[in-house]
């Protein structure tokens, strides 16, 4: 065969698929797509070879190959455990089964894909066999026929999820108790029930080459600022990982300051917390099979308000509000100032105290700082042990740690007394903090300030205080400063800060997250002006 | 980052500003030059400090937009403007040094004897440095946070020490004021109140500039309502010779106090005061440095000179002096008159130039009529 006759068989060729797949249908052929070259071939064979090539070595994806009585082969694909199988039996196949008896060759392609007669609802035309494989991955089922490109996709997952349970870690004693789950579309339904309104929006991005997770942000449009929620899509754009197994993946991508122990986004497992931070003007983050869901911005006091808040009298959660604060600064300081304290200014300490701290620290070989820092140690490990070991045995393992290896530490003169106390009240402080990550960074700077009141005593301690207070100044969450509305100071959000002031009272919303305000139009208690029964 | 100080922020960095520095290091020297005419003396000084601040406001008013130092040589001339910035940067480094000394001396001697004095200093400055980086609106936003605790702390420690003042004493603040005594008083307060001049070389940084004289009464009349909850019951506890020779007599008043059983003494608490107050003050006296070099210097941003400005002004403050009394002295000598021709002369002769060539050049602006 002679080259010219070989380049005028190429241009045939071309011409020819050319031809056939613009006649076969309408739709131009995605530019650039993997599969280009077998989308637009109507021969089940070929594409049903593509597929498995693609699903080489994956022993869970069942192909289901059948012929209709008009002839056509058909074939739907799924992932075993992912889709309910009955439905498949029940509603694709025998369906269309059934549906097609009697019909002609043509007709059967009116029937799937003009028609729309199957039983399945929730089903989609596409021609791109990249958009099947990705179907088929999410949880849904793909159906192929014989002589036309056209694919149908049917979202019938039905994978086992856990079911809903209490929050664990952020329970309450009056509030709702149910908490998100790993399924997004349950957690979204949550959302829904609690907010009916239409200006709840909820968008939806893939993030993860690999894992291809689905990322939801949600929040309530005319509320949230909508340079907050371009911002929060802009960073969340410049992902590019391999998987997204957690939220938490996202949060060290998004958040401004990367080498901050602080943490610059809040996470919560509560339907009702998540609607509330929308409620202010804030934005929530949920990923596909992560039971928590992340909320921008941030700021220090939001940390330390707990749902219970909310839910509990105002006077007794401004109380709570008060001790959290104080033992913020206990879990914080408390070692610091007893080794600053008992090292460079004794003389503060009365003297009937004075002598008891001595008589107990007479036999103690180590430094204060020393002592501190073994029990601390010592604590943290518990902790760790606590959380890691079965639930079975964590409660002897605490015990043991706490009570015998504390008391025989004493006996022993390894440690003093008042060391244990002090330890053991700033363990109880760091649970204190409502927010996880939150506690543990305070638990983190405890051991900095520990070295400085070791070396410099009080002066030490201010010092690791006020190094800590500037980075916090200087820290920002999308935007907004850290320790708003404290500093910059913002009289009128004191009313849910340092206090949580009755509902009645709170007309306006954080005037530092949203720019529409009015959060009740007025005074909801006005009827006891009416009636005159405020009294 | 410009335009964010608002002006409760100056307000509280102010406050700290001048009440931490009477009260806690110039209260021995008040009561020496001043005796019972001190409180006299530091309501006369406050006062005139604010009279005489106000050309300062005017400058910066003229272009609240821009800083003194690109603009400052359009009015004087390039080579006096220079002249002016470089004493500036001169007096905020005597400034920074003194206080930090101040400081150093205060923790070496009553509780961290023994310590090096250079790795007191260096923590300090560590934090200094930290902040002046920052910028100018986190030094502001620091003081802001502070203020009402610091303020509040003040503002009861001299009622705890209520049962050791003698309250007949009270009468003589009226019948022995003395017209001699009252003007050293007055020279050190008003160069003290006077700092807060140095604000109309950061003018760009703040939020509401037609506010701000405004602020200077305000903080002036609160931080005088401070100082006076002080030094009076300073003057009834010891007297005036006492007081004149204590070193700390403030720290002297918090030690008589007894509060029960829980505390023995409060003045270690009074470190944690003095200090963060101390610390807004050498931070925000560091960044006009570095501030005012920057813009000599032509450079965009000012963290480049952040490190060098704070170890200079922390090698410079153990150098300054061998002995608290020598020090004492550089600060009558040495630090007060440059301070008081950085904070009140230049404005004044930016001022006068300025509203001289305001007319002149309308004029040459105008079109010819003829």
């Amino acid at each position: 065969m002679t080259i010219w006759s070989r380049l005028y068989r190429g241009i045939h060729s071309i011409h020819k698929a050319s031809k056939s797949s613009a006649s076969s249908s309408n739709e131009q052929p995605p530019v650039g797509s993997r599969s280009n070259h077998v989308s637009y071939n109507p021969s089940l064979k070929v594409r049903l070879d593509w597929i498995k090539a693609q699903f080489n070595d994956c022993f869970d994806v069942i192909y289901r190959q059948f012929v209709l009585t008009t002839g056509h082969s058909c074939a739907v694909i799924y992932i075993k455990g992912m889709i309910n199988q009955d439905t498949i039996q029940e509603f694709i196949i025998k369906s269309l089964l059934n549906e097609t008896a009697g019909l002609t060759h043509d007709n059967v392609y009116e029937l799937l894909f003009e028609d729309n007669s199957l039983s399945v609802s929730q089903n989609q035309i596409i021609t791109d066999l990249d958009k099947g494989l990705s179907a088929i991955l999410d949880a849904g089922a793909l159906l192929l026929i014989d002589g036309d490109i056209r694919m149908l996709t049917f979202a019938i997952s039905a994978y086992p999820t856990r079911s809903i349970s209490e929050a664990p870690n952020e329970s309450v004693i009056r509030g709702p108790r149910e908490a998100f789950i790993e399924d997004l579309d349950t957690n979204i339904t949550f959302l829904r029930r609690r907010i009916k309104n239409k200006d709840l929006k909820i968008e939806s991005m893939i993030i993860g080459q690999k894992s291809q997770t689905k990322i939801v942000l949600a929040y309530v449009n005319g509320i949230c600022k909508p340079e907050l929620i371009q911002e929060v899509k802009k960073r969340l754009s410049y992902i590019e990982v391999d998987g997204v197994l957690g939220t938490s993946y996202l949060e060290e991508v998004i958040e401004d300051n990367p080498y901050s122990p602080f943490p610059q986004l809040q996470y919560t497992e509560r339907p009702d917390v998540a609607c509330a931070s929308m409620l202010e003007g804030r934005i929530t983050i949920f990923a596909d099979g992560t039971p928590t869901s992340l909320i921008a911005p941030v700021t220090l006091p939001i940390l330390m308000q707990a749902a219970e808040d909310y839910y509990q009298r105002y006077t007794a959660a401004t109380w709570i509000r008060w001790i959290r604060y104080f033992f913020l600064f206990v879990s914080l300081l408390l070692p610091s100032l007893y080794i600053a304290i008992t090292t460079f200014h004794p003389e503060m300490i009365p003297s009937q105290l004075l002598i008891t701290l001595a008589a107990s620290r007479e036999v103690v070989p180590f430094p204060a700082f020393l002592e501190a820092v073994m029990m601390e140690l010592a604590f943290e490990a518990l902790r760790e042990a606590s959380v890691r070991i079965p639930k079975s045995i964590g409660q002897s393992v605490s015990i043991i740690g706490a009570l015998i290896i504390g008391t025989a530490a004493v006996q022993a003169g390894i440690v003093s007394a008042a060391m244990v106390i002090i330890v053991s009240l700033t363990g109880i402080a760091s649970f204190i903090i409502p927010h996880y990550d939150l506690g543990l960074t305070i638990r983190l700077l405890r051991f900095p300030i520990m070295f400085f009141a070791s070396l410099f005593g009080l002066y030490g301690v201010a010092c690791g205080v006020i190094l800590i207070y500037i980075h916090l100044i200087n820290l920002k969450s999308f935007g907004l400063p850290y320790l708003s509305p404290i500093t910059p100071f913002v009289k009128d959000e004191m009313k849910d800060t340092f206090v949580r002031a009755p509902w009645w009272s709170m007309l306006r919303r954080p005037l530092h997250l949203t720019r529409n305000d009015t959060r009740q139009k007025n005074n909801s208690r006005r009827w006891s002006q009416q009636t005159g029964e405020q009294e | 980052m410009l335009k964010s100080v608002t002006s409760s922020q100056i307000f509280s960095l102010f406050n700290l500003y001048i009440f931490t520095t009477v009260i806690a290091f110039l209260a021995g020297a008040l009561i020496s030059g001043s005796n019972y005419s001190t409180p006299v003396a530091t309501l006369i000084g406050s006062f005139l400090a604010l009279l005489m601040m106000y050309p300062s406001y005017r400058v910066g008013m003229s272009r609240p937009d821009q800083f003194l130092s690109d603009y400052g040589r359009e009015i004087v001339g390039s080579t006096l403007h220079t002249i002016f910035i470089i004493l500036i940067v001169i007096a905020n480094f005597a400034l920074a040094a003194v206080n930090l000394r101040n400081l150093s001396d205060f923790l070496l001697m009553e509780y961290l004897v023994g310590t090096p004095s250079w790795s007191v200093i260096l923590l300090f400055c560590i934090c200094v440095a930290y902040a002046v980086r920052s910028g100018l609106p986190t030094i502001f936003r620091v003081a802001q946070g502070i203020f009402i605790i610091t303020a509040i702390v003040f503002f009861v420690i001299p009622f705890l020490s209520a049962a050791e003042i003698e309250q007949d004493m009270l009468i003589a603040l009226i019948t022995h004021l003395n017209f001699k005594h009252l003007g050293v008083g007055t020279y050190i307060t008003t160069a003290v109140f006077g700092e807060l001049a140095f604000i109309y070389l950061v003018f760009p940084y703040l939020h509401a500039p037609g506010k701000l004289y405004k602020t200077f009464f305000t903080t002036t009349i609160s931080s005088l309502f401070l100082i006076f909850t002080h030094l009076i019951p300073i003057l009834l506890a010891f007297g005036p010779d006492l007081a004149a020779n204590l070193t700390y007599p403030d720290m002297e008043l918090i030690r008589f106090i007894r509060n029960g059983s829980f505390f023995e003494t409060l003045d270690p608490i009074l470190i944690i005061l003095w200090l963060t107050s101390l610390f807004v003050k050498i931070a925000f006296t560091i960044f006009i440095i570095v501030s005012c070099l920057s813009q000599l210097t032509k450079t965009k941003d000012h963290k480049p000179f952040t490190l060098s400005v704070t170890a200079f002004a922390a090698v410079l403050s153990l150098t300054i002096a061998r002995s608290q009394p020598e020090l004492n002295e550089y600060i009558m000598v040495g630090a007060l008159p440059i301070l008081l021709i950085t904070e009140f002369i230049i404005p004044w002769i930016y001022w006068i130039v300025g509203a001289f060539r305001s007319p002149k050049r309308a004029s040459n602006n105008q079109p010819n009529k003829t």
